[in-house]
């Protein structure tokens, strides 16, 4: 017992100063009006494409700590930005407007989607600030210094219980994200970004954009995005958790799977949830897990297999997995 | 019976003699109270943090709001189901929740802010990490986990993750 407490404890150390700003906030209950909102989504979505920045943030997720350096030069109609891994094994990343280069570990290469990979922090928010703000209110909770930086912090509470709450501390004059928090459940931190050092703006020295390793070109993904539900032949799928969009359907393979596994991939603007389908296997792994704000449901629907998980609440992958009806089955247990 | 029961307690009652004590423990409240009472007194002489006094209460009302893996399926399926699912990934699931009664019985013992206490505790408490870490370690949970990321477009954050879809590219 005495082991378990201090691993909790440990747990809430690791995301050390998180822990005070993750409980209940000051008596700022005010939420932004829609246009105060709205403009603070796109001025933050904006910065992270228009401003020139260069820095290094810490990610952290779970017991995972990970830092990273960005360089962004922007202006002129430049979109270029390089990224690479500081801890463990060497990733890098460029990315010159849409074209996107990879150096992973074996040196393979994903194709990449156009609209998803730009997404990575600090360029978290959405180009629309319509699709978040259907599924989230802001409130300005304070400020606090982050990387030096003097920054506003605010709260993205979502309106229903299907997604979790995050927190994102901005510099007030660029509009730049600095952290991003995404709290749990019980309102504990499971996943940051932060800058721990970061120079906005002046002048920024070419060589930084260079990639260190030999980075190959990933072939472009571009499939654009609907709200329509997936027209699959084998199922019927109703009632999804609302809120949520359709960004693509693909069919690709899985470590371990000999046949490609069916995926559809759903947003809410701010998270992700994945569905997987595959035939039925009696080995699977089936239930309920949850691991530093993923949560994973996974169950027999017919012959098919089918696994949905993303940073959402339990109830919202099990919503999703029942939202799933393999046709000429009567519908599952209403949820 | 009261020695029965402190012998009980010490491991020091013959088997034999379980069935009579437990059967006296669930029929007489007064040898129950006694029973929490010595277990509080042996958690202070061993320096256990005290939990508070409604723990149970607050443990059952928690169990009871824990979720619960639902089937669809006859009950005797949903046995089966429940044990399949909870066996291989739900290692760290559980791991959470007996961290949530951690965390409530800790706060029973200590105040939430006593700073000088938590570099010791931190560091007696390395190895139960890997532990929370048994769903990551799933190749299967792994699997999925890698692909829900490059598909959200995120292929260099977690060095785990990126291992899992590595490793499909590696010969066995």
């Amino acid at each position: 017992m005495m082991k378990t407490k201090g691993w909790i404890l440990a747990g809430s150390l690791l995301l050390a100063g998180q822990r005070v700003l993750a409980a209940p906030p000051s008596t700022t209950n005010d939420f932004m009006s829609p246009q105060e909102a709205t403009q603070l989504v796109t001025r933050v979505a904006a910065a992270a494409r228009d401003v020139t920045f260069q820095g290094i943030y810490v990610h952290q997720h779970g017991d995972n700590m990970e830092s990273f350096r960005v360089i962004h030069e922007a202006g002129n109609g430049a979109d270029i930005e390089r990224r690479e891994s500081l801890d463990g094994p060497p990733r890098e990343m460029l990315r010159q407007g849409n074209q996107i280069s990879l150096y992973l570990p074996g040196g393979q290469v994903f194709p990449m989607d156009r609209r998803q990979s730009s997404k990575l922090f600090p360029r978290q928010l959405p180009d629309e600030p319509e699709h978040v703000l259907a599924n989230y209110q802001i409130r300005l909770v304070g400020q606090e210094r982050i990387a030096g930086v003097v920054t506003n912090i605010y709260d993205f509470d979502p309106k229903d219980k299907l997604r979790y709450a995050h927190r994102y501390w901005v510099d007030p004059d660029s509009g730049l994200m600095i952290k991003s928090l995404m709290l749990g459940s019980r309102h504990e931190p499971v996943e940051v970004f932060a800058f721990s050092q970061i120079q906005i703006g002046g002048a920024l020295d070419k060589r930084l954009l260079k990639p260190v390793h030999p980075v190959k070109a990933a072939p472009l993904d571009d499939n654009p995005g609907t709200t329509a539900l997936p027209k699959d032949p084998a199922w019927d799928i109703r009632n999804l958790p609302g809120g949520f969009r359709l960004l693509k359907v693909s069919q690709r393979p899985l470590t371990g799977k000999t046949k490609p596994v069916t995926h559809h991939l759903y947003s809410d603007g701010l998270v992700t949830v994945s569905v997987f389908i595959e035939p039925f296997d009696a080995a699977a792994p089936l239930g309920i897990a949850q691991q530093a704000g993923i949560s994973v449901f996974a169950r027999q629907a017919g012959p098919w297999l089918l696994t949905v998980l993303g940073e959402v609440p339990v109830d919202t992958v099990q919503a999703f997995s029942y939202g799933y009806t393999p046709k000429g089955e009567k519908a599952a247990a209403v949820q | 019976m009261k020695e029965h029961l402190s012998a009980l307690i010490d491991g020091e009652l013959d088997p034999s003699g379980y069935d009579q004590v437990l059967a006296s423990l669930h029929a007489d409240a007064s040898l129950r109270q006694q029973w929490h009472d010595w277990h509080m007194v042996g958690d202070v002489m061993q320096q256990h943090p005290i939990l508070s006094p409604d723990f149970m209460q607050k443990f059952s009302a928690r169990l009871a709001v824990e979720p619960i893996v639902i089937a669809p399926q006859a009950n005797l399926r949903k046995r089966r189901f429940m044990r399949r699912a909870l066996a291989p990934l739900s290692a760290a699931a559980s791991v959470a929740f007996l961290g949530v009664v951690g965390w409530q019985a800790f706060h029973g013992a200590y105040t939430n802010g006593n700073v000088t206490a938590l570099p010791q505790v931190a560091a007696v408490s390395a190895s139960p990490l890997k532990v929370a870490n048994a769903a990551d370690s799933n190749p299967q949970f792994r699997a999925y986990l890698a692909a829900h990321r490059e598909d959200s477009g995120n292929v260099i954050d977690g060095r785990d993750i990126v291992y899992a879809s590595f490793e499909t590219k590696q010969p066995k």
